[in-house]
Order: C-alpha cells, then sequence, then structure tokens
C-alpha cells in the first residue's frame, strides 16, 4: 500500500501525469498519477488514504518549492496536472460523500481585469490541497461574486487585481460583498497588492503566492 | 496632431531562440516552446511613436518621471502590439495551462523585445538631430500611475496600431506596450533605472531595459 501511495506523491511532486506524457524526462515510459491512483483503487488502497496520504501532501511539498522559488511556474502546472489526473479518479468517492472536500473556494478577477494566469495557478494549488474550486473567469463584477456566494453559504472568497486600476474594482466588490456577508473570508492576490491594502479594503489576508492562501485556508 | 511613425515588425526577422525562453521556464518544456514559437513567427508585431515637440509632464507620471521629462526639449509617445495575432495562439492554448502559461511567457518576451527596437528607433530619431534620449517609462511602471494612459494615449492618433483602452486603462490587445521617451541634449540614458522606483517586487527590477 504504502508504495503506492509513495508512488503517486513522487509523480504529483515531479509533474508526471500519466504514461504517454514525456515529462520528466527521467520518468518516461513510467506510469504515471493516473494510472497508479487507478491501479491503488483496484487493489483495495481506500480513496481517503489516496487522497490525505498522497495527494494533499505531494501539493504541499509542491507548494513549499515553489513559495522558495525552487520551482518555476511549468513545473508547478505539471504537478497540478499530474493531481488533476488522480483527482479524476477519486470523483466517484466525492460524489458518494465517502471522502470530502475540504470546503469550497470561490475565485475570480475582479471586473475590468482580464489576467488570468495567477489567478488560475491559484486556483489550481487550492484544489490540489483537497478544496473544490468554483473558478468565475475574469472580469467578474460584484453581483458574480455575490451571487457565487450566496450559493455556496460556507465558502471562502479569492480575489485577483494585476491592474492599479482595477484595485479600485476589487476595494468595490468587497466593501459590496461585505455588506451582505460580514464574516465571509475573502482573500485578495495580485502583483500590486500588499497587505495594508488588503487590510484597508477590508479582506483577511493577501496572500503573495499560492501557497500563503493555502495555508490560510488549511489553517 | 504631430506625425505618427508607424512600423510593422514580422517576429520571424527577430526570432527568439528555444534556450532564451527556457531561462524563464525552466528546462524540460523545450518540445512545447519550440512548438508555440513557430505559431509566433507568423506574427507581425505592430508599432509607432509620435514626437511632442516640448517636454511634457503629465500629473499621473509622479514626481520622479516628471524630473527627468521636464529636462527635455521633446518627448516622444510610443505604442506597440502583437496584435490578434497573439489573442489567436493564446485562444488556441487556452486549455491547456501549461501551454497557455508559455505562450503568455513567449508573447511577453516578444512584446519586451519590440519596446526595445522601438526605443532604439526613438533613440535613432533623437540621435540624428543630435540629441540624446532617456530609457523608456510606462504607466503602471516606476510611479507613473496606470490612469496616465488616457493622457498618453491623447498624445496619440485615435486607436493606435489598433490599440484601444478599457475603462480600467487596460490595452487591447493584450500583449501590447505604451510609454514615452524624453529626449534632449541634457537627456541621458540611465543603464539601470531602478532608483527611482519603490517597487521591490516589480518584474522588470535591474533588469536592463533600454
Amino acid at each position: 500500500m504504502d508504495n503506492y501511495i509513495e508512488k503517486i506523491s513522487i509523480c504529483i511532486q515531479r509533474g508526471k501525469v500519466n504514461f504517454d506524457s514525456p515529462y520528466p524526462p527521467d520518468m518516461k515510459g513510467l506510469p504515471g498519477a493516473d494510472e497508479l491512483t487507478g491501479e491503488a483503487l483496484q487493489n483495495g488502497i481506500k480513496a481517503n488514504e489516496i487522497l490525505t496520504g498522497a495527494m494533499i501532501p505531494a501539493m504541499g511539498i509542491v507548494g513549499e518549492q515553489f513559495k522558495d522559488k525552487k520551482l518555476f511556474v511549468p513545473q508547478v502546472l505539471m504537478s497540478a496536472k499530474a493531481m488533476n489526473s488522480a483527482l479524476k479518479h477519486l470523483k466517484p468517492y466525492f460524489s458518494s460523500g465517502e471522502i470530502q472536500r475540504r470546503g469550497t473556494f470561490i475565485i475570480g478577477t475582479v471586473a475590468g481585469d482580464l489576467h488570468d494566469i495567477g489567478k488560475n495557478l491559484v486556483s489550481m494549488m487550492i484544489e490540489g490541497s483537497g478544496w473544490d474550486v468554483i473558478d468565475l473567469g475574469v472580469d467578474v463584477k460584484s453581483e458574480q461574486f455575490l451571487e457565487a456566494v450566496g450559493s455556496n453559504p460556507n465558502a471562502v472568497l479569492g480575489m485577483s487585481a494585476l491592474l492599479t486600476t482595477t484595485m479600485e474594482s476589487m476595494e468595490k466588490s468587497v466593501r459590496q460583498i461585505r455588506e451582505s456577508y460580514p464574516d465571509l473570508k475573502i482573500l485578495v492576490g495580485g502583483a500590486p497588492l500588499n497587505s495594508e491594502f488588503a487590510k484597508r479594503i477590508g479582506a483577511n489576508l493577501y496572500a503573495p503566492n499560492p501557497q500563503v492562501a493555502v495555508e490560510y485556508l488549511n489553517s | 496632431m504631430e506625425a505618427f511613425t508607424g512600423y510593422t515588425f514580422p517576429l520571424s526577422e527577430n526570432a527568439l531562440k528555444t534556450e532564451e525562453i527556457v531561462r524563464l521556464t525552466g528546462p524540460g518544456f523545450e518540445d512545447e516552446i519550440f512548438r508555440i514559437n513557430q505559431a509566433f513567427l507568423k506574427v507581425n508585431a505592430l508599432a509607432g511613436y509620435t514626437v511632442i515637440e516640448r517636454a511634457v509632464t503629465t500629473p499621473e507620471m509622479g514626481l520622479k518621471i516628471s524630473k527627468i521629462f521636464e529636462k527635455s526639449e521633446k518627448t516622444a509617445f510610443f505604442v506597440l502590439t502583437l496584435g490578434r495575432g497573439y489573442e489567436k495562439i493564446a485562444e488556441t492554448y487556452r486549455g491547456d495551462s501549461l501551454l497557455y502559461y508559455l505562450t503568455d511567457v513567449i508573447a511577453s518576451e516578444y512584446t519586451e523585445m519590440i519596446a526595445h527596437v522601438i526605443n532604439n528607433k526613438i533613440a535613432e530619431h533623437a540621435s540624428s538631430l543630435g540629441l540624446g534620449s532617456s530609457n523608456r517609462y510606462s504607466p503602471g511602471y516606476c510611479g507613473w500611475k496606470l490612469s496616465g494612459q488616457r493622457t498618453l494615449f491623447s498624445f496619440l492618433p485615435p486607436i493606435p496600431c489598433g490599440i484601444e483602452l478599457t475603462e480600467s486603462c487596460l490595452m487591447k490587445p493584450v500583449k501590447s506596450i505604451s510609454g514615452a521617451v524624453a529626449i534632449g541634449r541634457n537627456i541621458k540614458f540611465q543603464k539601470y533605472d531602478c532608483g527611482i522606483c519603490k517597487d521591490e517586487g516589480c518584474l522588470y527590477r535591474n533588469k536592463f531595459i533600454l
């Protein structure tokens, strides 16, 4: 059993998606997270053991390494792909209630802003840490955030902005959302932001990188 | 309205090498980078500039950039874009997080490269008049407020190179750069000019930018 757990963990850490994937080069021709997760389940390993023993810790290691600038973004993206290929096998167990997500995270880039690379990366890292992620996309108006929060009462909200001008949109959205949901946890991120700004607009946390957001959510 | 000098730059004439991109993305994705880069070689970047025959400073420039521009005798405002060519490539790869990211990195490098080229064109123009020219400065960097895009665009023809400003001052098509260069007898290029900016997290900090 440990062998599968360890192998799946390594595949996710190294970004080995499946047998056909040529990345990483030194694992070419070997099964990836996709095949190994399927085999592990067939061999009687519990879905929860795979999720909590291999997948989530592996993505945690990747997040730490990225935070410490030991990994490039494409390497993280490959890890997230490997994670997703493993998660696909666990979907029936989520549906049946045998295993559960840690919670729901809603994310979007604020109105007027079309940048999505950073948002997508955060989204994948949070999903990889065991959360269900609802990605609203880019140019998201306050009303859309409000609707999503209303439909997911216990969710945590993440907002992204990459322009100084759209930081104003973020402030407006946070204030509007706070009127209806004063206790909602709101995380913000994006290159021009900082902790002071997050505090001033009423957000709970400024996340300078995905791992900070993951650590906050899981604390 | 002053004349707008426009250029078309086929990226095939300034092709990035795979190893130049790998320095930014890390190793292991050379095949993907090569494939995406091939698509960029069909793209024509558009660029152009207008020279205003006086020193121009705007409130949004901030004090430090204004100090450079107030010493100038002419002010060049420029724009450049990879245009719809980039957007078509990005759409192709949007569904794959890795390829989409690599496309974004490659596009940013080409955009910076064309900015370097247009900056050189302005420097050559200044030199032909016996004048010096500054580094290029752009709204959103070095203390120049992004809202200053509107003033900058007011010195350019309508929709220059096909670039439009959104309400939030985002340029569309994305992968466009706008900016200004000071020109004058007392204007010099500074190899590193990050001393005028407080943004420690800036992507361009201490990178050589002509």
